[in-house]
């Protein structure tokens, strides 16, 4: 259920940095309903955009651009590999949000 | 516009108007940016913003001041600290964005009571969606919303936002034309106070 509410907000051109507070809730609600690694590092992912205020007023353009090009592809196949195991797919992820961060 | 607000205008200019890149909530892009926070929390700003939200909600017989955080609550700290400095009483709060069904989080925290009449304030509106939820939780607390009142309006539809959510008391202490910047507005009416 919460992988197919997530998706289409994550897609390339609707993703928005407004975006974020909606998704950090409902990937929350997904950890609390299933813990499980690929939920928490969702969570975590976008709670984290929202401690650096990226559901406020703007960010840098930059730093959008980065995120849509490095880390959004990523989240989409971290999603894409389940029900099955997405562990390949969590690993680049963590080391592409580090590299984005 | 008081002496207050001219030296609040020229602290947010060269504190907390930036030139550059960057893309809105909404999506859009911006060629500027407004760090709100380099003023709020500045001395001498924190002060005049105080002063300046006095001023504007004085004769409105306010009960609380507050709004959506995290822009409202220097605003609203500093807007008590002005009211208490003239030996009036006034209630702080603000919304938390979201509330978590499984915590225990409150959605409004401070000292509202419901029937309160409340001023909503905000740094900077852009297109008014985040005060428009602090206006929900106001009202959906039982308050009386008698003023929705801007630091900066950056003039992307906030008013129209507001008309629609039957708000006819939104003001702007500034909008982004008092910083050089030319916005492309159609039908934008901001008074000024009294």
């Amino acid at each position: 259920m919460y992988v197919t509410q997530l998706m289409p907000l994550l897609v390339k051109g609707t993703f928005t940095p407004g975006s974020v507070t909606t998704i950090a809730t409902l990937c929350d609600d997904w950890f609390q309903d299933e813990a499980s690694l690929v939920s928490f590092v969702f969570r975590s992912v976008f709670f984290d955009l929202r401690a650096r205020d990226w559901d406020q007023q703007a960010i840098p353009t930059s730093e959008f651009d980065s995120f849509v090009a490095e880390i959004l592809p990523r989240l989409n196949a971290a999603l894409t590999a389940l029900p099955g195991d997405p562990t390949a797919a969590l690993q680049d992820l963590v080391l592409a949000y580090r590299d984005f961060i | 516009m008081s002496e207050n607000e001219q030296r609040l205008l020229e602290l947010l200019k060269t504190r907390s108007f930036q030139r550059g890149q960057f893309r809105l909530a909404s999506g859009e892009t911006s060629d500027y940016f407004i760090d709100g926070k380099m003023t709020e929390v500045y001395s001498e700003g924190a002060y005049l913003i105080g002063e300046v939200l006095y001023e504007w909600t004085k004769d409105l017989e306010i009960d609380a001041i507050g709004g959506l955080q995290v822009g409202a609550v220097p605003l609203g700290t500093a807007a008590v600290i002005s009211y208490h400095h003239r030996g009036q009483t006034m209630e702080g709060f603000w919304v938390r964005e979201e509330v978590k069904s499984h915590g225990t989080q409150k959605r409004v925290e401070g000292g509202l009571r419901k029937g309160a009449r409340v001023a909503i304030v905000d740094d900077v509106i852009t297109k008014g969606g985040s005060a428009l939820k602090a206006i929900e939780a106001v009202r959906e607390f039982g308050c009386e919303i008698v003023l929705v009142l801007a630091l900066v309006d950056r003039l992307r539809g906030a008013e129209e936002l507001f008309r629609q959510s039957g708000i006819d008391n939104y003001r702007a202490v500034f909008t982004i034309r008092d910083f050089g910047v030319d916005a492309d507005v159609r039908n934008a009416t901001y008074a000024t106070p009294r």
